[in-house]
């Protein structure tokens, strides 16, 4: 039970770092980004090329990758985002599912569809939380949640981050005043693909990473968190990502292995997110914002 | 308004529609065959007596290799509920020519849990054109070709690229070589059309009565005693309080777990879901680094087992059977991820790839002779395919798919890859396993441990 | 006088011929794709069934997102319940294929309509997300309840005497998918139909022209998981059997692409590209591997994980070229053979070469 609890937290960690980038992008531009996950795929991918294939140091790989995730970013921007500004948002939406599994297709494409390991930061053995074994790698991913939710936060007062919301609310009024709506949309995508790479670099040590591993098990539970956050709510993506991973193996725990449940984890998920959107739709820290 | 219409002319057709689909009770008849297709068209009513007393044993085209044991007269085999071509040498000669026969292999090359492409593209062929000692295979004559498909991980998608090798590619006998649900799934199309299906053993669900199909190694229910007997004897671990069950919540494994539970009293079965993380199934397993359980059975996505594996700290012994889980690749991901793997055992069809040479020289003389870089993957290509030449060649040179599983029905054959073989008593003719042991020394690999034993 | 009556007997002479053209276009094209189905065989027959069925799958998504500007990305899930409640029909209750599909299409109807009562209280894109996480509940929870899914095999849905035959089942695919293809056109002929455009084009001005948008929206969101439901049913007889496995969920990622890249509200176009994606992955690889040049990079195994990607490019380029997807590359194409002129966009007027 306590192993479980502990497991979550660690587990929800994850998703909060993926629904930060959910949340800025739907802040700045109203836009479900459903190409998050693979950002932190592609950059999983290149660093584990750099460092297990060529065999070049790790910080190497880290740079490299986090590199890939921005250039994929700023490539999905420049082609698919920006022509498609102006049509609904269903089709934005379409198109970045699209974008998502145009990646994992090119992934398959060029890596073979295996499982594979990505060392970790740091070596060593589980940490006891709870009757968990945590990893030390997770206990930096939960730090490294920590500071970015914080950090995202606190861009949003800083003079750019106003121009964004600014250019969000208003395009026209914002060009006005002198803020380029192309250089608010490059900044936004190349500062959401680099959070989804570091989500990426992080999580693909922690267990096995397959192509779409990103993408097929971790995404929907990180909308669910940034919807729980109230969707434009930066901490609250943050306790609705570790709120979701609890959720989740407290449901596994309860419904699956005492009441023989078959599918708790999605069902937890499930029950809350129409939990959430039906009593409180503005979410848990959302509101004026 | 105008809408309303059409939805009551639709719900009005829908209606309808009954008239023109009685069953003449043949539901019931087709749930005690397993699946299989009903009788097209004519003495339906007839055909379907037969059939269902076939299924309760009187009868030889209830279970093809059951009855054929001592029984190789007409209607044995490829009897197929009776109804259009029940009589031995149904002179059903589909993919077989005066010089060639075709054979027809599906396995998940994209989807959830693929295998690798290249390891396939040179595996199906290497028996066939180098087997017989660098040169290629003839049985009576006739060389072998292949045809492939990739069943993308789903049961609608392999029963469809059955179909397409069987009729359209015109294979004479079908090959499974991964993937229960999917290997099920052509299983039945396979009975359905009396086309000849071999694959390694999975699942028994819904097997059983399929009068044209051949497990090529034990089943995971027949599996499962034995492990308990490896896990009591050999393991040394008789309190089941110590030993738990990882098995994934599909049906499919049910009759894995009751074998297990069966010979095992009162161990802890854990069935996550497959879309579960394995390293939530971790915190059943260890208390920080405490064991739980010193012995853990698996029978996972290989995904699943690696991550449970690498987030379980206390290093349990992890055992299991099935087919996935004794590839190296397994072992060299768990062994990359902190050795996290290292020591584990599982029943395998085939001895370990590294020991092939052992077992096999004439697989060395092939892959050298083909010039071909081959793994494990190769290697259960060529046990299988060995096996089905040797059911081929039993088979005669007037081939045709009646023959052939005439020919098979209650035969023994030995092949020395795959396990010796015995369809006396139905289509899971196997009777031994080889246990596989996860080194990781000099990268992660399998080795032998044991081969093809009966029993421990 | 007497020119005029020429001139006129020529303009109806010509309209005649024109009329008759088209008529023997539409023929044409409709017996060139009826020749799989003629001289296919089998398998062929299979195929046809699966097209359809994708095809009918496209119209429950076109009726959603392309009339109503709703989506749903948790498809797969009506799908899968209509499947299973129409092998559940067949197989345990023993009832005619009829009442199996109307079990099925009431099952994806009411499952819809439950899932968008709570849905639609939340906009837009929320609704995305709902959908998107039912559709994995369904996967995981419902399709794995043993009860109803039959456990270890599989649920059987096996064919009545008379469908036995593909081909049979292959016409009655074709006969479902004629008569959903009725339905969707005479959805956007009726004053639901404008609704939804309303709806569609700006909620809060339908709203105010008096539309009952929730009412709509969830009528719409039925009716699709109706369809999807129907479709469902169709797909457990197609192989008489199911398994959760057939609904993942990146399966119902595929029919919104397929649905976008054929075009919303675009009948043909969806059907068109409905049936590309239903089988090229079953074709393509056995094409490429039978072609007599081979490229010296790619083997056999490379053209089996190709379909996927060829399909997503198709929606990449569909979207940043031409967002009319087919639909809008076969509008001359269509707009000839309904009204005889390529060019004019004009309504009602009829033949003009």
């Amino acid at each position: 039970m306590g192993a479980f609890l502990a497991l979550g937290l660690f587990q929800g960690a994850v998703y909060g770092l993926l629904a930060v980038g959910i949340v800025l992008v739907y802040k700045a531009k109203r836009v479900f980004n459903f190409a998050q996950g693979e950002f932190g795929g592609v950059a999983a991918f290149t660093a584990y090329a750099i460092v297990v294939g060529t065999g070049l140091p790790y910080w190497a790989g880290v740079l490299g990758g986090l590199a890939a995730a921005v250039a994929t970013g700023l490539i999905v921007e420049r082609a698919i985002v920006r022509p498609l500004e102006s049509s609904s948002r269903t089709i934005m939406l379409v198109a970045l599912v699209g974008v998502a599994l145009f990646t994992i297709a090119i992934i398959v494409l060029v890596g073979q569809p295996i499982p594979r390991v990505m060392p970790p930061l740091v070596d060593g053995g589980g940490v006891n939380i709870l009757g968990a074994g945590i990893l030390p790698q997770q206990l930096i991913l939960m730090a490294v949640l920590a500071v970015l939710a914080a950090a995202m936060a606190w861009f949003f007062k800083t003079d750019l981050g106003l121009a964004v919301l600014a250019s969000s609310q208003d395009t026209r009024a914002a060009q006005v005043v002198g803020i380029s709506p192309i250089a608010v949309s490059r900044l936004v995508w190349g500062m959401a693909a680099l959070l989804g790479g570091i989500a990426g670099l992080l999580y693909a040590p922690v267990g096995i990473f397959t192509p779409g591993f990103m993408t097929l098990t971790m995404l929907v539970p990180a909308f669910a968190a940034a919807v729980l956050g109230g969707m434009t709510s930066l901490p609250g993506a943050f306790i609705g990502g570790l709120a979701i991973g609890v959720v989740q193996n407290l449901g596994i725990y309860y419904l699956g292995q005492q009441l023989k449940v078959p599918g708790a984890a999605e069902l937890g998920v499930f029950a809350l997110l129409m939990l959430v959107l039906l009593i409180r739709p503005q979410g848990l820290l959302g509101g004026a914002n | 308004m105008r809408l309303r219409t059409t939805l009551a002319l639709l719900a009005g057709a829908l209606l309808v529609l009954p008239a023109c689909g009685q069953f003449d009770g043949v539901h019931d008849d087709f749930l005690a065959q397993g699946g299989e297709n009903p009788g097209l068209g004519g003495g339906d009513g007839t055909s379907a007596d037969d059939a269902s007393s076939g299924a309760d044993g009187t009868d030889a085209s209830g279970d093809g290799g059951g009855s054929g044991g001592d029984n190789t007269g007409d209607g044995g085999g490829g009897g197929g509920g009776g109804n259009d071509n029940g009589n031995a040498g149904n002179g059903d000669t589909t993919g077989v020519t005066a010089d060639t026969i075709t054979i027809g292999i599906h396995a998940p090359l994209t989807g959830a849990a693929p295998l690798k492409q290249a390891s396939f593209e040179t595996g199906k062929d290497l028996y066939w054109q180098y087997g017989n000692g660098g040169k290629p295979v003839v049985i009576h004559g006739r060389t072998v070709e292949t045809v492939f498909a990739d069943d993308q991980y789903r049961p609608s998608t392999a029963r469809q690229v059955c179909q397409t090798m069987a009729e359209e590619q015109q294979a004479f006998a079908l090959i499974g070589a991964g993937g229960t649900d999917q290997i099920q799934a052509c299983a039945q199309y396979a009975a359905s059309e009396d086309v000849p299906y071999l694959s390694t053993g999975v699942t028994e669900t819904g097997m059983g009565s399929l009068d044209t199909y051949f497990a090529a190694s034990m089943t995971y229910k027949q599996q499962t005693p034995m492990l308990t007997d490896y896990i009591k004897n050999e393991l040394g671990v008789t309190d089941a309080s110590k030993v738990a069950a990882v098995v994934t919540n599909t049906p499919n494994f049910d009759d894995a777990v009751e074998g297990f539970t069966g010979a095992f009293d009162g161990v802890d079965v854990f069935r996550p879901d497959k879309n579960e993380r394995g390293s939530s199934a971790a915190g059943n397993l260890c208390t920080g680094t405490a064991k739980n359980y010193d012995v853990v059975f698996v029978l996972t996505s290989p995904t699943f087992y690696l991550e449970m594996a690498a987030a379980s700290g206390c290093r349990p012994q992890f055992v299991g059977v099935g087919v996935s889980m004794g590839l190296d690749q397994v072992a060299s991901t768990g062994c990359s991820a902190a050795g996290s793997t290292e020591g584990a055992r599982f029943f395998n069809p085939t001895p370990a790839f590294a020991d092939a040479g052992e077992y096999d020289p004439d697989f060395l003389a092939a892959v050298d002779a083909a010039g071909i870089e081959a793994d494990d993957v190769t290697w259960m290509m060529w046990g299988q395919s060995k096996v089905l030449h040797q059911m081929l060649e039993k088979a005669g040179e007037a081939l045709d798919r009646g023959a052939f599983m005439d020919a098979v029905a209650g035969q023994k054959f030995s092949t020395g890859v795959f396990p010796d073989l015995n369809y006396a008593g139905g289509p899971f003719g196997a009777t031994q396993v080889s246990v596989l042991r996860n080194v990781c020394d000099g990268g992660g690999h399998y080795e032998t441990d044991h081969a093809f034993v009966n029993g421990f | 006088m007497a020119t005029a009556t020429m001139v006129l007997t020529r303009v109806k002479v010509q309209r005649r011929f024109g009329l008759a053209l088209r008529v023997t276009a539409v023929i044409a094209l409709l017996a060139l794709a009826a020749l799989p189905l003629l001289l296919g065989g089998d398998v062929w027959a299979q195929r046809i069934s699966r097209a359809a069925i994708y095809a009918v799958i496209g119209l429950s998504i076109n009726t959603l997102t392309g009339h109503a500007g709703q989506i749903s990305l948790g498809h797969q899930a009506f799908v899968g319940i209509g499947a299973f409640a129409a092998a559940f029909t067949a197989s345990r209750l023993g009832a005619p294929l009829g009442f199996g599909l109307a079990a099925a299409a009431a099952a994806g109807a009411l499952t819809a309509a439950v899932i968008g009562l709570v849905a639609l209280r939340v906009t837009g894109l929320y609704l995305a997300l709902v959908t998107l996480a039912f559709g994995l509940t369904a996967e995981t929870t419902i399709f794995n309840w043993r009860e109803f899914t039959g456990g270890g095999a599989g649920a059987l849905a096996p064919r009545p005497t008379l469908l036995a035959s593909d081909h049979a089942f292959a016409l009655l695919c074709l006969g479902v998918l004629a008569l959903v293809l009725y339905l969707d056109w005479r959805l956007v002929s009726t004053k639901t139909g404008r609704a939804l455009t309303a709806l569609r084009n700006n909620e809060r001005i339908a709203a105010t022209l008096g539309v009952n948008t929730t009412g709509y929206k969830l009528a719409a969101f039925s009716l699709s998981g109706l369809i999807a439901g129907l479709a469902g049913g169709l797909f457990a007889h197609w192989n008489q059997i199911v398994q959760a496995m057939d609904f993942e969920f990146q399966v119902a990622l595929v029919w919104v692409l397929m649905t976008v890249v054929g075009g919303l509200r675009s009948r043909l176009g969806v059907i068109l590209a409905s049936a590309l994606f239903a089988l090229l992955p079953l074709t393509l690889p056995n094409f490429l591997s039978s072609l007599p040049w081979q490229p010296p990079f790619l083997n056999e195994a490379v053209y089996h994980v190709l379909p996927p990607f060829i399909v997503v490019v198709m929606l990449l380029i569909v979207l940043r070229c031409f967002p009319g997807g087919f639909g809008q590359l076969l509008r001359p194409a269509t707009r000839w053979l309904s009204t005889g002129s390529a060019r004019t966009p004009r309504t009602g007027t009829g033949g003009r070469t």
